[in-house]
């Protein structure tokens, strides 16, 4: 609890909290998507280190490969739901051999930019927050600024830019995850038949539906790391603090990610609709 | 060599511990004692953080998945199968998964961070040295309440998306209504809703097991703790999604 005016805080109704929570976060994002030229032009360094760091994770997470494991792994499964369910129901309307069609347009449109916006959260976001909570509690960020770095360029700035430069990388292997699990599952699962596999899926796999979902994953880092970065960098409270700190954080960043999502998905895909079953 | 021995049998090892405890729940589920103004409590404050992120996260997957459904619809000219796609959407597939994702993500937070914050406060131990169990005071509850939450979640999103899809289809792409509500049974029957609710209690299990054992292994100071949470979170959500398929698959194989 603040020091400075005790007492005050209790006085204060609760929507004026809410609206005063508003103003810290969007004034926070503004300086901090405001500091990418400076965080850019003076600590380069420190952003390709942010990157191999957001790439491999840390700790016990770094042991199986990092978020690009994870995420990846993440939307293999989900790729395999998309696929099994959307033969188990076109094979219930007699249209089963049209199943390779669904899967494609399952797995590129919704299964894999909806899982890996969730898996983003858990993994880059999460361990943002936890990373910079510490650092908080720690008051390392508290001796920066003594020092005369101003510490929100550098800590906060340089991870929502790392975050947007290794998603590429990032969502490359995510997609070609979820596009082998259709395979698998399809060809040597149910026995759609190789060729009748390749002919649909390629045949309605539009290459614009790719750079979409690649659209809407870019908005959905910028905001998870925005989200954690704004978590972790006001964490309070002792180590307590740190892990509450990282909760209050994915609950914020998984209801914001999804509400882009469908927000950016609507607004692509009723101006282009690239699926046109007649060609 | 000894190392790369020892790197292999770090995981396994916590597997062996996490299985463990769970045994030890289960055991002292039924045999003890049941804490319920505990239960109670841990209940109400796991639907109370995951209430507004469950209706926000469920906003946004199943609208989306109505909407981008229904242009195929449209252009297969079924429009009137816009239903009974909603209910597979829904009831089947995201209704389970959303409720993971928030119980985990959510309320798993929330726990993990509680009990990781008592652990390195070394309450666990006071708890331990006053001949308390842990597991029976504070594990069992939480994972009668994870379920119990998750059941009551799960729901609330196949009705949710139910009654987001027949608004969205209809008032925004033209379904007719008459068409939307008689499609619904096409695909959905009790067994998928038996299914998907068998899927949220194995998820909702799940999940308070890891935030658990996470939050009750807890070493190191402050980042130990954030990094608790976020492993918790990151290792729920990996091994849900597989669960889930298999879940799926047995479904297939059965019904």
């Amino acid at each position: 609890m603040s020091t400075t005016l005790p007492r005050l805080g209790s006085l204060r109704s609760a929507s004026e909290r809410a609206i005063e929570a508003i103003g810290a976060q969007g004034l926070f994002y503004a300086r901090v998507l405001g500091g990418i030229p400076r965080a850019v032009r003076k600590h380069p360094g420190e952003i390709l280190k942010l990157i191999a760091e957001l790439g491999t994770g840390t700790g016990a997470l770094a042991l199986i490969g990092g978020s690009v494991v994870i995420v990846t792994s993440i939307t293999f499964f989900a790729g395999a739901v998309a696929a099994a369910q959307g033969f188990e129901s076109s094979s219930s309307i007699g249209v089963g051999s049209l199943s390779p069609l669904l899967a494609a347009f399952f797995t590129a449109r919704l299964s894999t930019p909806l899982l890996a916006g969730v898996a983003l959260s858990v993994t880059l976001g999460a361990a943002t927050t936890s990373q910079l909570g510490a650092m908080r509690i720690s008051e390392e960020i508290d001796a920066l600024d003594v020092m005369a770095i101003p510490s929100l360029p550098y800590l906060a700035t340089t991870r929502v830019v790392a975050g947007m430069i290794v998603i590429t990388p990032l969502y490359v292997f995510a997609t070609l995850g979820g596009f082998l699990a259709d395979y698998l599952l399809l060809v040597f699962f149910y026995d759609v038949g190789q060729g009748n596999f390749s002919h649909y899926f390629f045949l309605y796999l539009h290459p614009l539906d790719i750079v979409f979902s690649y659209i809407q994953v870019l908005g959905m880092v910028v905001v998870v790391m925005l989200v954690h970065t704004y978590y972790g960098y006001n964490a309070k409270g002792g180590p307590a603090g740190v892990g509450e700190a990282v909760g209050r954080s994915v609950r914020a960043s998984l209801s914001g990610v999804m509400i882009v999502n469908l927000l950016i998905g609507m607004a692509i895909y009723s101006n282009f609709n690239t699926f046109h079953l007649a060609g | 060599m000894a190392s790369g021995l020892e790197l292999a049998a770090k995981p396994t090892r916590a597997l062996g511990d996490v299985l463990a405890m769970s045994l030890d729940a289960l055991v002292i589920m039924f045999t003890r004692r049941f804490s319920w103004r505990e239960a109670i409590q841990q209940a109400w404050f796991i639907a109370r953080v995951s209430l507004v992120p469950t209706l926000l996260v469920m906003l946004g997957f199943t609208l989306l998945v109505i909407f981008e459904v229904n242009l195929l619809l449209k252009d297969l000219g079924a429009l009137d199968l816009a239903g009974g796609i909603a209910g597979i959407a829904s009831v089947q597939q995201i209704g389970p998964f959303v409720t993971v994702v928030v119980v985990a993500g959510a309320g798993g937070t929330a726990m993990c961070a509680d009990l990781a914050a008592r652990t390195i406060r070394e309450e666990i131990a006071a708890m331990q040295v006053l001949g308390i169990d842990p597991i029976q005071r504070l594990v069992v509850p939480r994972m009668v309440a994870a379920v119990l939450v998750s059941l009551v979640l799960n729901i609330l999103i196949c009705a949710g998306g139910l009654v987001g899809g027949y608004f969205f289809s209809v008032y925004l792409q033209g379904v007719t209504p008459g068409a939307y509500v008689a499609s619904i049974p096409l695909f959905t029957g009790i067994p998928e809703l038996f299914v998907s609710m068998f899927k949220a209690f194995v998820f909702g299990l799940i999940a308070a097991i890891i935030a658990c054992y996470r939050g009750l292994n807890v070493a190191g100071g402050s980042k130990g703790v954030g990094d608790a949470v976020n492993q918790a979170v990151v290792i729920t959500v990996a091994v849900l999604v597989p669960v889930s398929l298999s879940i799926s698959l047995v479904q297939f194989a059965v019904l």
